[in-house]
């Protein structure tokens, strides 16, 4: 049972929030219809889990580290938005694991994601 | 709208093959080739990605547990379902300093855990989850795992004082 919460979690971290951030940043300004590359990224890590579910134990792994790679025939429009997105998914990650948490006396604030990103690949970190 | 979308999918792959190809295609074939999903509400993407997984994920914990499960009397209330999990955890731990749910235990939780853990950290739950909330079932499972020490160690002190009074607490 542990270990399916686990995954759940490890889900929420490396698919859920970055999906989150792809659908709700004004900065990329993402419509349904600007979602291929989202999806497309994340239909690739589904295949990859299905062939080999350890893949999804990687702490470095970025599901969606090609979202925002302009194809060798875009507009420069197109090359300008899909370096935006690159740029602000970037920002938003490191803002994300910077983000802090107060322990329960306030006597310390510690990166909260980064510590449960920690703990969720290596159980021993608390 | 969509079905424009789904028409020029189609077109879009008949003519990328060899003449006569889509043509010796069964129907079979054919849906395979050029399913589409559509959405037109980009945040249940999301959902629909977690769906099938969570079919997955019960018919996997059915094969695992389901001998063991017997073995627990049914008003212990444990269930396979990860989402009547989250869904009970969500209502029992869930603090918001503008809205309480009735039955939940969130503040006593953190109180106990300023109390008896004073140099932890919390992964509080800012919302309660009545099913329906967008992202919940991964969110709260996320909860679970970083307090699931807390967690225990709390629901354990509890029981110990009232029994099975609650059964979202005994569920838990």
């Amino acid at each position: 049972m542990l270990t399916v919460i686990r995954a759940r979690a490890v889900l929420h971290l490396k698919v859920v929030r970055p999906m989150q951030f792809f659908t709700n940043s004004k900065e990329v300004g993402y419509s349904p219809a600007d979602m291929g590359p989202v999806a497309d990224s994340l239909y690739e890590l589904l295949c990859d889990l299905e062939a080999d579910g350890s893949k999804g134990m990687d702490i470095g792994l970025d599901v969606f580290k090609a979202v925002g790679d302009s194809p060798e025939d875009a507009s420069p429009e197109q090359r300008a938005k899909d370096q935006t997105t690159k740029e602000a998914y970037k920002s938003w990650k490191l803002d994300y694991l910077k983000r802090q948490g107060q322990c329960t006396d306030a006597s310390a604030k510690v990166p909260m994601w980064q510590l449960a990103v920690a703990g969720m690949f290596d159980p021993g970190v608390r | 709208m969509v079905e424009l979308v789904r028409e020029s999918v189609v077109m879009s792959y008949k003519e990328s093959l060899a003449p006569g190809v889509w043509e010796g295609m069964s129907e079979e074939e054919r849906d395979g080739a050029v399913r589409a999903h559509a959405v037109v509400c980009h945040n249940h993407l999301r959902s629909t990605m977690l769906r099938q997984g969570i079919k997955e994920e019960l018919s996997f914990l059915k094969e695992a547990l389901a001998e063991a499960l017997e073995e627990l009397s049914p008003e212990e209330h444990v269930t396979l379902h990860v989402d009547g999990i989250c869904r009970a955890a969500a209502k029992k731990f869930f603090f918001s300093a503008s809205n309480m749910y009735a039955k939940g235990k969130g503040a006593t939780f953190l109180a106990w855990c300023i109390a008896n853990h004073s140099k932890c950290i919390v992964n509080v739950l800012p919302q309660a989850d009545l099913g329906t909330r967008l992202d919940s079932s991964t969110d709260v499972a996320l909860a679970l795992y970083m307090n699931r020490k807390l967690y225990l160690e709390w629901l354990e002190v509890r029981l110990a004082g009232m029994g099975a009074e609650s059964k979202l607490e005994t569920c838990l």
